[in-house]
Order: structure tokens, then C-alpha cells, then sequence
């Protein structure tokens, strides 16, 4: 055993250590344990009183759902809300620090947090199951259904503890209520994908659509990971090298998704009418450039440093490394190719399109360039003040351009004054025309003193 | 192993904490690190630990740079910063046995070197506490013991002496002590100057960001017997090859008087030789004297004569404290 130990990771077992020394987890078991009772009793009772009527089929169903809702609250409590408020004081004080400080990489810190916390879901899990025992033999569910449904719950959960070290990383209290936000938003979006999975059980639909669903989760969970780790790592280091690796996969994957269905004339992981190849590589674009936004300037010696030697590879390593100017050329570059094809498509008139696809596939784009937009203007004006940090410049940039003139709009627009509302909107995704003109202009005249901070950044890093 | 603190400046925007410092010290010796709250002294020792990056100059551990390779860094430095072990719902050997884990160290090797270390610094018997139960002495006692988990050869202690009662100051003080005789090289910021006194070797003045002055306590005492006035260090390079016109020495005196203090200081600030004159609530007078040994029987005859009842006299000598009062001005970045 004492072995074993050694195998595991540290993270894992001092979170699992505070856990069974909380007096939170004592207090949740017992509201789990009588929450549960009480189900069984209120469904005693309903049976009871069914006085001959046929409940086969209904009481199994409704005991499921009374425990599944009272372990998925303890569960939300004790592997997610804990654990962040635990993560927030180490964040702040320097516990954080210290642990960085160690040999541990920010992906093991990230791994032993995940992993507490699902320890602990399986622990409540465990709980359960004698309920769910007598929830199967009332009937109404099946031990398939229990074990999709346990499954899909654990996706869930390894979702939101990932929000939680996310938020929780920041160190700052006041942002919690983000994780409350996040909670109601997953539980929405996981109860759709939730519903394509039990509609594939009854076949209502087919194995590609369970695996888009699948496919969003497994999407989700890699980005969020990849975002922790850029977040956890100390300053200087190339902590959102892997944040750009993945969006680059993921920028592949998509373009051979494309290729595989024009060979095959069938469409794969992304379906045809929903996202177009220039929509989902201008989004990457713009995630990529929305990050950039959040990271200082410069790479700092040590990327540079550790940089190839020979020019090809070293200009790849920049675009890739830590730094805004790095983050902001590789946008540049992932998005260029499909504004134009974009383009070609739209004005040149050589394809026909559909116009619900035309329309979407526009609002889209027009949305991912005014991302880029954004971006650049918050990279130019956190390099003329650098006092301010990136974070606000991009968040003074979002509330002056976006979010002032979509409320006034809103104010216009109740008081019947539509034509001003429109002009307002005229710089934000929200203009009715849905026109990517106005996005490309404010695109083109950001770009225009990101471009010599690019110029600067990317000499001082090859020159070395 | 040598430190050598390279023209380390760091800027956070428009403001500098720490401004083109340069200092060293090795193994087997204790330095100290003095300064008024907000001197920069935090920075510097955050960026010694490799928890941020100088906007100039580097810090290096036997010519290994903090930062090209903090990696290697944070295997030969033990950081022990002001703030207290803050783990919730965390006992003293899970806290230290958590740290050694994270060092990589395994079994029965973590099983002995966690045990030594709570034989060290004495935390054997509390090993069971939970950290939120424990005194302010024993959690520092728990960062020191975090601090030496991976037996590192280099120790950076942020004010390790704040807030401990004169006991526990004078337990910390002979451990570091024990420490240093070890071999590991030890910087100890502080502001309580008497406990450096009595165990560093040497020791860097920082105020505003800049060095006052450094070397040996031996050298700093005479440097400041001589009121020298404090200059930055870029003055002090350029005027290393000047010659040096040593100012007359002063020497610190106190006089308990029975009566008459207020006449007394008056009569003392007649005289051109004192330069500084202090009262206090005993009755007793501090002055600055800027003359010889020889002339103090007669400074004191003539105030006898003057009628003073003076019944002690005392030649006091320069502390630390003496020496970081007279060369920095106390001022707040």
C-alpha cells in the first residue's frame, strides 16, 4: 500500500486527505443518505395509496430521478464548489506557488485536482447504488439506462470541476458566482446531448449523432484542460503552447472532416448545414486571438531560449509560444484562407449555396472577425498603455465597442428608433445586415498597429 | 555554491521596486537582507525563487541562470516566504508529507527525511495538529520545515523572525544557525535588525529598490561609525578608484542624568562636537559625539562642572539597527 502511494499523484492525495477531514463531507452524505430515504418513503406512500392502479413502469422512473437530482447537488457541492473555494485560497495565498515551485508540472496539479474530485463522485456514486437497486426493481428503468445516465453525469462532472479550477485558479472570490452561471449553462447543454444519447438507446437516431455528442464532450474537456494548464503555469514559461497545439488539431481534424466528406459525399463529425470549414477555422482564428488579447506581449528570455535554432522551425515555435504578437500572427494566419474562400464563395457567386446555409455561414464568420477585431484593437491599446493589464484592455475593448452600443441599441430600439439602433450596432455581430464588411474594415485597422508590434516581437525572436 | 544577484531590476509599469541591484553571497553563510516594508525586498527574493521573472539581470546559483532554468533552480532552493502554511482541513505531517511527494521523493526516503525534519524544527510532537490550530511560531516552524523538505542547498527566508515571540526568535536563530554550519547558503530578509546581528555574516541595505550598502557586518559597522552618507551604487563604483577621505568617526554616547534633562540637552547642542542629541523618558540623553576617545572624560568633567547630576555614562556601540537607521531614510516606495 505504502508503494502504491508513491504511484499516485500528490495533488490527488492531499485533496483526497482534506476531503475526508472536511466536515462538509460528513454534513453531505448525511443530507444525501436522507434525502434518499425520504424518496423511497414518498414513494412507499404513492404506492400505497395507488389503490389498484398500475404503476409499473412510472415509480422506478420517478425514484431514479428524485436520487439522481439529490446525488448530482451533493456531487456539484463536494467535487466542484469545495474544491474551487479549497483552490481559491491556495491561488491566493501562495499554497499555489509553492506547489509550482515543486517538481510537479501544471498538467499533474490539473490531473490530481480532476482526479480527487472524481474519487469523491464515485464515493457518492457508491452511495447511491443500494437505492438505485430498489429504484431497478420497481421498474421504469433499466440497468443500461442507470449506467448511461452515471456515465453521462461523470462527463458532466469532469466539465465543471475543470470550470472550477478554471475560476478557481484566478484567486479571486469575486468571480464564483461565473462557476454558478457555468453550472446552469453545462446542465442545459449536457441534457440535450443527454437526450441525442438516450435517443440513440431507443433508435431514434444513429451512431453518428451519439458520437457528435461524444465528440463535444471529449472537445470540451480537452480545451478546458489545455486553458488550465495556460493559466496554472508560472510566468514566462510557454504554458499556452498547448492551448495552441490543440486549436491546431483541432483546425486539422476539422479540415480533414471536410475533405473525408466531399471524397465520400457524406458528412461526417461536422454536419454541412450547421458549420462551414471558413466558419470554424475563423473561429479558431478568433479563440486564438481572444487569448492572445489575455497574455503579455513578449515571449521573455526563457521561450526564446529554448527556441530552435534553424529559422523554419524557430518561426514555427514563435507562432505557437506565449505572447500576444505570437497568438495574434498565427490567428492572422489560420484565418486569412477562409475569409477569402469566404469570399469567393459568397460574392464571386461559384458556388451555390443554400441560402439558410449562406445566411448562417455569414452571421458566423462576421462573428469570429469581429472577434479578431476586438482582439487586435485590446493587443494595440494594452501596448500604448502597459501599465493596464492585457485582460482589461480586451474587456475595456468588448464593453466600448460591443457591449455600450448593443444596450443603447436595445434602449433605441424600445423607444421605435431602429434606423439609429442599426448605425449603433454598426461596429458589434449584432447589425441586423449581418454584413461582414464592417467586421473586415475594424479588422484591417486593427491590424494595422498589431502589425508592427508582430514586426517587433517576431524580430526580437528570430533574431536570437 | 555562490548567488550571485546580477543588476536585478524589475519593473511592475511606470514603477520600479527593485532598481539594478547587484550583491552575492555562498555556503555556509547566513546574509541578511534589510530594508523598510515596500524596499523591494520581497521582489527580489521572489524572483531569487523563481515565482517571477526580472524585467533586467538575472539571479545565478553557481552560474545557473533563474531565468533560462527555474527547473533547476527549484530543486536547489528553499523558499520560506511571509505568509503562514494556509491548507484547510490539512494535519502538519500531511502538509510536509504532501510537499515531499510533490519533490519526488519516495517511500521510505520521504518516510525518513519528513521525520528528521519534524526532529529539526521540533514538530514532532504536533505532527497530528491540524495547521488552522497552530500558533504563529509553530506554522513558521511548518514553512521552515516545507522549506528544507528537499534538503535544498540554498535557503531564502522572507522574514521568517515577524511576529514570533523572544523564544521562538531565539530557537529560529540557532537553527538557522545549525543550518548554515551545514553548509547551505541562507539569505534572511528582515526588519528586526537585532536578531540579524547576532547571525548573519554579512548583509545588502535595500530602500527604494536600491542598494545603501553591503559587505561584511564588520565592515558596514565601520562604514557607518564613519557617517558616511549613503550613496546608490553606481556612485559607489565610480568612486571606487578615488581616494577615500574617512570622515571623523562617531561615537554614540548615553548619559543618565538626575535631573535638569531638558538644561542638559541644550548644554550638549552648545557644543560643536555633538552632532545629535536625544532624550528619553528615563532620564537618560543619547548624543552623537564627532570627536576622539580621549575627549569624552572632558565632555563629561565639563558637564559635572556645569552642575549636571549625571550618574552614568555609557559608549555605546553601533548595532545593525544603528547602522540601517543612519544609511537609509526610512522612506516608503
Amino acid at each position: 500500500m505504502k508503494v502504491t502511494s508513491d504511484m499516485l499523484n500528490p495533488v490527488l492525495i492531499k485533496d483526497y486527505r482534506q476531503h475526508f477531514h472536511s466536515k462538509l463531507l460528513v454534513i453531505v452524505m448525511a443530507i444525501l443518505l436522507t434525502g434518499q430515504l425520504l424518496a423511497i418513503l414518498v414513494t412507499q406512500l404513492i404506492i400505497d395509496n395507488a389503490r389498484g392502479q398500475d404503476l409499473d413502469g412510472y415509480m422506478g422512473l420517478i425514484l431514479f430521478h428524485i436520487i439522481l437530482l439529490v446525488f448530482f447537488i451533493a456531487a456539484w457541492v463536494l467535487c466542484a464548489l469545495q474544491p474551487m473555494h479549497r483552490f481559491i485560497k491556495e491561488r491566493s495565498n501562495p499554497e499555489l506557488d509553492f506547489t509550482r515551485m515543486c517538481t510537479m508540472t501544471p498538467a499533474q496539479i490539473i490531473l490530481g485536482k480532476l482526479s480527487s474530485s472524481l474519487l469523491i463522485a464515485l464515493y457518492l456514486v457508491s452511495l447511491c447504488l443500494p437505492f438505485m437497486v430498489i429504484a431497478y426493481f420497481l421498474k421504469g428503468i433499466s440497468i443500461l439506462d442507470i449506467a448511461t445516465v452515471f456515465a453521462s453525469v461523470l462527463a458532466f462532472g469532469i466539465l465543471m470541476i475543470q470550470i472550477a479550477i478554471l475560476i478557481g485558479s484566478t484567486g479571486k472570490k469575486q468571480i464564483e458566482f461565473l462557476f454558478i452561471l457555468a453550472s446552469f449553462y453545462l446542465t442545459k447543454k449536457v441534457i440535450s446531448i443527454d437526450r441525442a444519447i438516450f435517443l440513440k438507446l431507443i433508435g431514434e437516431i444513429g451512431f453518428l449523432d451519439v458520437i457528435r455528442a461524444a465528440a463535444t464532450y471529449l472537445l470540451g474537456m480537452v480545451f478546458l484542460f489545455v486553458l488550465n494548464i495556460a493559466i496554472m503555469g508560472t510566468k514566462y514559461t510557454n504554458n499556452i503552447l498547448p492551448t495552441r497545439c490543440f486549436l491546431i488539431v483541432y483546425a486539422a481534424l476539422a479540415i480533414l472532416d471536410k475533405i473525408l466528406s466531399l471524397v465520400f459525399k457524406k458528412d461526417f463529425l461536422i454536419p454541412n448545414s450547421a458549420l462551414s470549414i471558413e466558419s470554424i477555422l475563423c473561429f479558431i482564428a478568433a479563440i486564438i486571438a481572444t487569448i492572445a488579447a489575455w497574455e503579455r506581449h513578449d515571449s521573455g528570455p526563457r521561450i526564446i531560449n529554448e527556441a530552435p535554432k534553424k529559422l523554419i522551425p524557430r518561426s514555427l515555435f514563435f507562432l505557437i509560444s506565449s505572447g500576444s504578437a505570437n497568438g495574434i500572427a498565427l490567428a492572422w494566419i489560420i484565418a486569412i484562407t477562409p475569409i477569402i474562400s469566404f469570399f469567393y464563395k459568397i460574392t464571386g457567386g461559384h458556388v451555390d449555396l443554400d441560402p439558410l446555409v449562406s445566411k448562417s455561414m455569414i452571421q458566423n464568420i462576421n462573428v469570429a472577425i469581429f472577434a479578431i477585431a476586438y482582439a487586435q484593437i485590446a493587443i494595440a491599446l494594452s501596448k500604448f498603455f502597459p501599465n493596464t493589464p492585457p485582460a482589461i484592455s480586451w474587456l475595456f475593448t468588448i464593453a466600448l465597442l460591443m457591449v455600450a452600443p448593443s444596450l443603447v441599441a436595445g434602449i433605441l430600439n424600445a423607444i421605435d428608433n431602429s434606423k439609429l439602433s442599426q448605425f449603433i450596432l454598426i461596429l458589434t455581430p449584432f447589425h441586423e445586415s449581418s454584413d461582414t464588411t464592417f467586421a473586415l474594415v475594424l479588422t484591417a485597422i486593427g491590424a494595422i498597429p498589431c502589425a508592427f508590434i508582430v514586426a517587433q516581437k517576431a524580430r526580437d525572436f528570430l533574431k536570437q | 555554491m555562490k548567488i550571485q544577484v546580477k543588476n536585478l531590476t524589475r519593473q511592475f509599469g511606470a514603477k520600479t521596486a527593485v532598481d539594478n541591484i547587484s550583491f552575492e553571497f555562498s555556503s555556509g553563510h547566513i546574509f541578511g537582507f534589510i530594508g523598510p516594508n515596500g524596499a523591494g525586498k520581497t521582489t527580489t527574493i521572489k524572483i531569487m525563487a523563481t515565482l517571477d521573472n526580472p524585467t533586467k539581470g538575472d539571479v545565478l546559483f553557481d552560474g545557473v541562470s533563474t531565468v533560462l532554468y527555474p527547473e533547476k533552480i527549484r530543486r536547489i532552493i528553499g523558499y520560506m516566504p511571509d505568509e503562514l502554511p494556509s491548507f484547510a482541513d490539512t494535519q502538519v505531517w500531511e502538509y510536509l508529507d504532501f510537499y515531499a511527494r510533490a519533490f519526488g521523493l519516495k517511500g521510505d526516503h520521504r518516510r525518513r527525511t519528513l521525520q528528521d525534519i519534524q526532529e529539526f524544527t521540533g514538530l514532532g510532537p504536533i505532527r497530528d495538529k491540524f495547521l488552522n490550530t497552530l500558533s504563529k511560531g509553530m506554522k513558521q516552524r511548518v514553512s521552515l520545515a516545507r522549506a528544507l523538505v528537499h534538503n535544498p542547498q540554498v535557503l531564502v527566508l522572507d522574514e521568517p523572525a515577524a511576529g514570533l515571540d523572544p523564544h521562538a526568535r531565539l530557537e529560529l536563530r540557532e537553527l538557522l544557525k545549525i543550518l548554515a554550519g551545514q553548509g547551505k547558503a541562507i539569505l534572511l530578509s528582515s526588519h528586526i535588525l537585532s536578531e540579524l546581528q547576532d547571525v548573519c555574516d554579512g548583509a545588502v541595505i535595500i530602500e527604494k529598490g536600491k542598494i545603501l550598502a553591503s559587505g561584511v557586518i564588520g565592515e558596514l559597522l565601520v562604514d557607518a561609525k564613519h557617517h558616511q552618507a549613503p550613496k546608490p551604487q553606481e556612485e559607489m563604483q565610480q568612486q571606487e578608484d578615488e581616494p577615500i577621505l574617512m570622515a571623523t568617526p562617531i561615537i554614540t554616547l548615553k548619559i543618565k542624568t538626575l535631573d535638569k534633562q531638558d538644561q542638559l540637552v541644550r548644554k550638549l547642542l552648545e557644543n560643536p562636537l555633538v552632532k545629535h542629541v536625544e532624550a528619553n523618558a528615563y532620564s537618560e540623553v543619547k548624543l552623537e559625539f564627532a570627536g576622539l576617545d580621549d575627549q569624552i572624560p572632558m565632555l563629561i568633567k565639563q558637564l559635572l562642572d556645569d552642575g549636571f547630576p549625571i550618574v552614568a555614562f555609557e559608549k555605546l556601540d553601533l548595532g545593525l539597527q544603528d547602522i540601517f537607521l543612519k544609511i537609509t531614510k526610512g522612506e516608503i516606495q
